[in-house]
């Protein structure tokens, strides 16, 4: 254990960003996400800044982990890489679905239930 | 850290029954090709009343592995030790076993009429079944969740499911819309989620399980300066944001009235009952686990959560003239009811016992409204596949209802008076308990807005049943619908009627029994 951590000790700081900075990258790309998911209509377009937003809170999660030195986070990240790509199956094959219908991927034609 | 065990197994004995039964309906499929609706709808419902069995009578200990602490699953009824599985990830005391025994109550109610309906519509496929065991098996785990990945994980098994359930009817471009709509909206949530789990993380240094967060959050100094402090609340804004996604209350109320209106009847009652329950029940546990130096600061969140959805949902309700939206907006009021016992007063010295007062009201409540909205979204699914297709039902529609199918207007109306609160039904002694809760605990406006609302909400409810019996002057094609043929249907007709009518004659006993398992919930 003791030599573990003297190699650990040893070894030269690459680098290190200070945590304020990796959650203002991390406000920023998620910002950027949700502007997308509010103001875009294509469908695919919307997934892909859903998408965005998910990564960057997977930033946000190793940047905390290698903060405290703690394996949670990073284990968390794979369990959202897991989720969404299954999310992303399932939603794929509703658009596939939608688009039988209507012909398009365009939310601001997919209306039907206005009143 | 120990290492995994069958006691983990046998605590989570009730959602890996309904896993499990999934399983074998996929397997079946294969075996027996000639048979396979009846199969799965048959092993659907063997292994809803199993996983209900196993809730209420617990496991016997023998079958526990050697040197274990108490491991067996908490009896419903009676105060209980906590039971911790799976390196304290999973969680069960009083309060989570009563709210899944609701759950799976509400899951064999609507898969008894499930097979019908979905027949009439030309639906019924075994994969439906499926879905809906998965995603009832994920509600459990959603409730049972002690770790916020196990939160973020079995929210997921539960939604992903019911996005496809969503959209099950697929050339119909309205179920096309609720099914990409809802879809769209969940994965917003799930990275709000997402964003509040990575927040608290970083708050409590490196923390995930709800009572290691509790104790190091509560530490804190209760200053905006103090960065891991406002990590918290943002956590937690975050968090309850997305859980009020699923609860639909009213910022994030957007997708409801569309998703309810376009899915399938059938569907629109799965979401309307078991998804709330289970949001409703885990909103409540998140509330709980939120420190009082935290909760300070995030209450007024909550507040405009619960007033807003109020006065939303029934102003809007009031206005709606399609019958499956104006049941989406109530939805969304009684949501709002819900979360007024979400908010205690900060500071009280009574708070623990405040807090126990409200979660056996929230239950009674909960309990009552899942009753009486499968019973409504039941009839209002057989009225409308009566005629051979699906079509929209209007308050027009309803007119003389009463002459032409009298089951469908009495259970319809029972429902409507159930959810106005007309006092012999279950949907007054609801409003009653969360009333004297409000007011016990001081919070007299929150009390005079959920009395207004009440109010409010009577009028729309009225026009329903006004409209099946006292107004006969109808033009066009009339609407009869279907009686309730098949006798599973009608048994679950008659139970749910049963229930609004009579979970409110024995409401004390019940509170009381709620109040007794729910001794600790921490």
């Amino acid at each position: 254990m003791n030599n573990l951590q003297n190699i650990h000790h040893s070894m030269p700081i690459v680098s290190q960003v200070p945590i304020l900075y990796v959650i203002g990258l991390v406000l920023i790309l998620f910002s950027i996400g949700l502007i997308g998911v509010l103001s875009r209509r294509n469908v695919i377009v919307i997934f892909m800044s859903v998408e965005m937003m998910l990564n960057s809170v997977n930033l946000l999660f190793i940047a905390f982990a290698r903060l405290y030195g703690d394996l949670g986070g990073e284990v968390m990240v794979f369990f959202v890489m897991a989720v969404a790509a299954a999310e992303a199956a399932i939603g794929l094959a509703l658009v596939i679905a939608l688009h039988r219908n209507y012909k398009t991927v365009d939310m601001a034609e997919v209306a039907e239930l206005k009143q | 850290m120990n290492l995994f065990s069958i006691n983990d197994l046998i605590a989570t004995a009730p959602a890996l029954v309904l896993v499990t039964g999934a399983i074998l309906i996929l397997l079946l499929q294969i075996v027996l090709p000639k048979f396979r609706l009846q199969a799965a709808y048959g092993v659907a419902i063997a292994v809803t009343a199993a996983a209900i069995l196993l809730l209420v009578t617990g496991i016997p200990t023998s079958w526990q592995a050697a040197g274990a602490t108490v491991q067996i699953l908490p009896p419903i009824g009676t105060p209980v030790p906590l039971t911790e599985a799976f390196n304290r990830h999973v969680l069960f005391s009083g309060f989570v076993s009563e709210f899944s025994l609701l759950i799976l109550i509400a899951l064999l109610l609507l898969l008894l009429n499930s097979r019908r309906l979905l027949a009439e519509l030309d639906l019924n496929l075994v994969e439906a079944y499926l879905m809906m065991l998965f995603s009832a098996a994920g509600l459990l785990y959603f409730i049972a969740a002690q770790d916020l990945i196990t939160l973020f994980v079995a929210l997921e098994l539960s939604s992903l499911p019911l996005f496809v359930l969503a959209g099950w009817d697929r050339h119909s471009k309205s179920s096309n819309e609720a099914g990409i709509k809802y879809f769209l909206l969940s994965v917003l949530a799930t990275t709000f989620l997402l964003l509040g789990i990575a927040f608290l993380y970083g708050a409590s240094e490196g923390r995930t399980n709800l009572n290691e967060l509790f104790y190091s959050l509560s530490r804190q100094p209760q200053s905006v300066r103090f960065a891991p402090f406002l990590f918290g609340i943002l956590g937690w804004i975050f968090i309850y944001a997305a859980i009020a996604f699923k609860t639909a209350l009213v910022p994030f109320h957007g997708w409801v009235a569309d998703v309810y209106e376009g899915s399938i009847t059938f569907v629109t009652s799965f979401m309307a009952s078991l998804i709330k329950i289970a949001a409703v029940a885990v909103f409540f546990k998140l509330v709980m686990n939120t420190p009082e130096n935290h909760r300070a600061i995030v209450q007024p969140v909550l507040m405009v959560f619960a007033v807003g959805s109020m006065f939303y949902g029934n102003l809007t309700a009031l206005v709606q003239t399609n019958l499956k939206r104006m049941f989406a907006f109530s939805s969304i009021a009684h949501a709002g009811y819900m979360a007024t016992l979400f908010i205690f007063p900060v500071g009280s010295a009574l708070l623990a016992e405040i807090q126990k007062e409200a979660s056996a009201a929230l239950f009674f409540y909960v309990a009552g409204y899942a009753a009486t909205t499968i019973l409504v979204f039941t009839v209002i699914a057989f009225l409308e596949t009566g005629d051979g297709e699906k079509r929209r039902i209007t308050l027009e529609d309803l007119k003389g209802l009463g002459k032409r199918n009298p089951l469908a207007a009495f259970l319809l109306s029972l429902g409507a008076l159930s959810f106005a609160g007309i006092p012999p039904l279950v949907g007054f002694f609801g409003k009653l308990y969360i009333l004297r809760v409000l007011l016990g605990s001081g919070q007299y406006i929150l009390a005079l807005f959920v009395a207004i609302n009440s109010l409010l909400a009577v009028y729309y409810y009225a026009r329903i049943v006004f409209h099946c019996y006292w107004d006969y002057e109808t033009e066009g094609e009339k609407l009869t619908g279907s009686a309730l043929r098949s006798p599973a249907a009608w048994i679950s007709g008659m139970a749910l009627a049963v229930t609004v009518i009579g979970l409110g004659l024995v409401s004390s006993p019940v509170l009381r029994y709620a109040l007794d398992a729910m001794v600790r919930f921490r």
